[in-house]
């Protein structure tokens, strides 16, 4: 190794050492000296760590106080945060957004408070509402007077609460009905609906007539209407025993009259909704009811329900749905009326109900319902008359239905009389144009009338003349065509007589 | 329906009002009884001008009639049928065996 001085410009001194000698000391002290640098600059570290770790202490606290309240802790106050200008701003701003977030927390609790008591309020209010509405209706039909009366009803409100209405009811011999809308929804329509309902229940109770009644409301309805809310309403009664209906309107749709040839509506007076003017004179209309036939009232949630393309389903597809249900023979149940009216509108329409949807249906079945009891002739006899003077038979032929009915049923109530006491005699009549068919129905003992009987030879002598067997003789004489069936453990005696 | 029986010069005349069926007529053979018993004697009339209606019940009251006042040796006739009722006597062979004016 070449060592040189230039202390003296003009002296060089070169001194020569060899390489291994003169790096020796540095090989000596290498290993302490990496040593104490790397012990140095771990102390440096761990210096370095707990200055930054006492630095940062306020805002860990801070942080760590940020992890509570995000859980919902606010009972410890903001730690302290020392001298540091920053932090305390930081801390400052915390404190006002925790009180903030306490603030809001406060009011969506007393809002989700509220919201949950209005919603079970408006449950009940639900409940209650339905339970304002008639208890169903016996699925078999009802007995009033000496007809089957059935009634199917069914309403959907758009919200929780409905401004639609539909109640029935019945006297000795009359079945009072009523639909109504109310001009808006939700709360305040129902509040009005339970007003129009007290309304109807007292006026039919008092046997009003239709047209006072929708007076009665009226007047009752004008005397406290502040809002100028206003209800349109259909009523009307069935007097049974004179198979006779009168209705009323208060500008509400028009009802369907449901009969064998099909269906029609009833073109009505069109009077004022309730709750206009308070001195309203209403008309009413009425016309014959009679067996076989029924009416159906709707609310215009039934008519403007909408497709895709806002087109509104209309009285015309209403009509269309309801006559392709009915059939000459078929009998009109407006359990399957309103099941289909129901299921049409809400095929048609695309989105949920905007409006409520009410659809009544009432009609006076084909058919009578006789007990296994001889009096029941009577009964009979009256169906027969009904009968008669709704298709308008004349006398002759209104006796041959008679003879031949009555002969029927006394036969089966003498000698078909069932162990089951609940069983009854069902007889139906159905008009065609060359003649009359009749349908007897019983769940008695099986008994064919159209064999039991030796046939009678009418040109014995008197003392030679059995007293029995002439009632089923008359009948075989009488009709076109008897058939006899025993299915679903019934007699079924189906008879035609032609017309002459 | 009701009945009315009166006695004239030994003729009983039983009038019929309204419908002789299975209900009425088991009313008119108690009513009747009386007519038919063995103690009493003569001819009778039955005037069926209102009766509406029969059936083969209140025939069968007619033949039992019948029987017993033929068995007596008295003449029974049915006075005023209407149309509609004198088609069912025809029917069931019964215009043979009645006399009927």
């Amino acid at each position: 190794m070449l060592l040189t001085h230039r202390r003296k410009p003009n002296l060089i001194i070169a001194t020569t050492t060899p390489y291994q000698s003169a790096l020796a000391v540095i090989k000596h002290i290498k290993l302490p000296l990496l040593i104490i640098i790397g012990c140095g600059f771990i102390l440096l570290l761990i210096g370095i760590r707990f200055v930054i770790l006492y630095a940062t202490r306020p805002l860990n606290r801070i942080s760590e106080a940020a992890i509570r309240i995000g859980e919902g802790d606010f009972s410890n106050a903001l730690p302290d945060v020392g001298p540091y200008r920053d932090l305390r701003n930081l801390r400052d701003a915390m404190e006002s957004m925790t009180e903030s977030i306490q603030h809001y927390i406060a009011t969506i609790e007393q809002n989700t408070r509220n919201i949950t008591r209005i919603e079970s309020e408006l449950d009940i209010a639900r409940r209650i509402q339905q339970g304002m509405l008639p208890p169903p209706w016996p699925a078999n039909g009802h007995t009033i007077g000496d007809a089957n009366v059935s009634i199917n009803a069914m309403l959907q409100p758009a919200r929780e609460v409905s401004g639609d209405m539909y109640d029935y009811v019945c006297t000795e011999s009359l079945l009072y009905f009523i639909v109504a809308d109310v001009s808006d929804k939700g709360v305040p329509a129902s509040l009005v609906m339970s007003g129009v309902h007290s309304l109807f229940r007292f006026a039919a109770e008092q046997t009003m007539s239709p047209k006072e009644i929708l007076e009665c409301i009226n007047r009752h309805i004008c005397a406290s209407n502040p809002h100028n809310m206003f209800v349109t309403v259909i009523t009307g009664v069935i007097d049974v025993g004179r198979r006779q209906i009168t209705v009323a309107n208060a500008g509400h749709n028009p009802p369907l009259l449901i009969t064998r040839e099909g269906c029609r509506y009833l073109t009505l007076a069109p009077g004022l909704p309730i709750g206009v003017m308070d001195d309203v004179a209403y008309t009413q209309t009425s016309l014959p009811f009679g067996h076989g036939e029924a009416i159906m009232l709707y609310t215009d949630g039934v008519t403007e329900a909408e497709d895709s393309k806002h087109v509104p389903y209309g009285e015309e597809k209403l009509q269309s749905t309801v006559s392709s249900l009915v059939t000459h023979e078929g009998e009109i149940i407006p359990q399957h009326i309103v099941r289909a009216v129901s299921d049409a509108v809400s095929a048609y329409s695309v989105t949920p109900p905007h409006d409520d949807i009410t659809i009544m249906c009432i009609g006076i079945a084909s058919y009578i319902l006789l007990d296994y009891d001889i009096k029941e002739i009577e009964r009979l006899a009256s169906f027969v008359n009904h009968n008669a003077s709704q298709y308008g038979w004349e006398h002759e032929l209104t006796q041959r239905i008679n003879l031949i009915l009555e002969e029927a049923v006394s036969n089966i109530i003498n000698h078909s009389r069932p162990e089951a006491a609940h069983t009854h005699i069902t007889v139906s009549i159905i008009p065609h144009p060359d003649g009359i068919s009749m349908e007897i129905t019983d769940g008695g003992i099986q008994f064919n009338p159209l064999e039991s009987a030796p046939d009678v030879d009418i040109n014995l002598p008197v003392e030679k003349r059995p007293v029995g067997g002439l009632g089923l003789y008359m009948i075989r004489h009488m009709v076109s065509s008897a058939t006899y069936g025993y299915s679903d453990s019934k007699n079924h005696l189906r008879l035609y007589l032609k017309r002459t | 329906m009701t009945t009315t029986i009166e006695n004239h010069d030994g003729i009983a005349n039983i009038s019929i009002h309204g419908r002789l069926d299975s209900v009425t007529a088991p009313q008119f053979d108690q009513q009747v009884a009386s007519v038919c018993s063995p103690d009493s004697h003569g001819d009778i009339i039955i005037d069926c001008t209102d009766m509406e209606y029969i059936s083969s019940a209140g025939l069968r009251s007619f033949i039992t009639l019948l029987k017993g006042a033929k068995a007596a040796g008295r003449s029974l006739e049915l006075h005023n049928l209407s149309a509609s009722i004198r088609s069912i006597f025809d029917m069931t062979g019964f215009s043979s065996i009645f006399n009927i004016r």
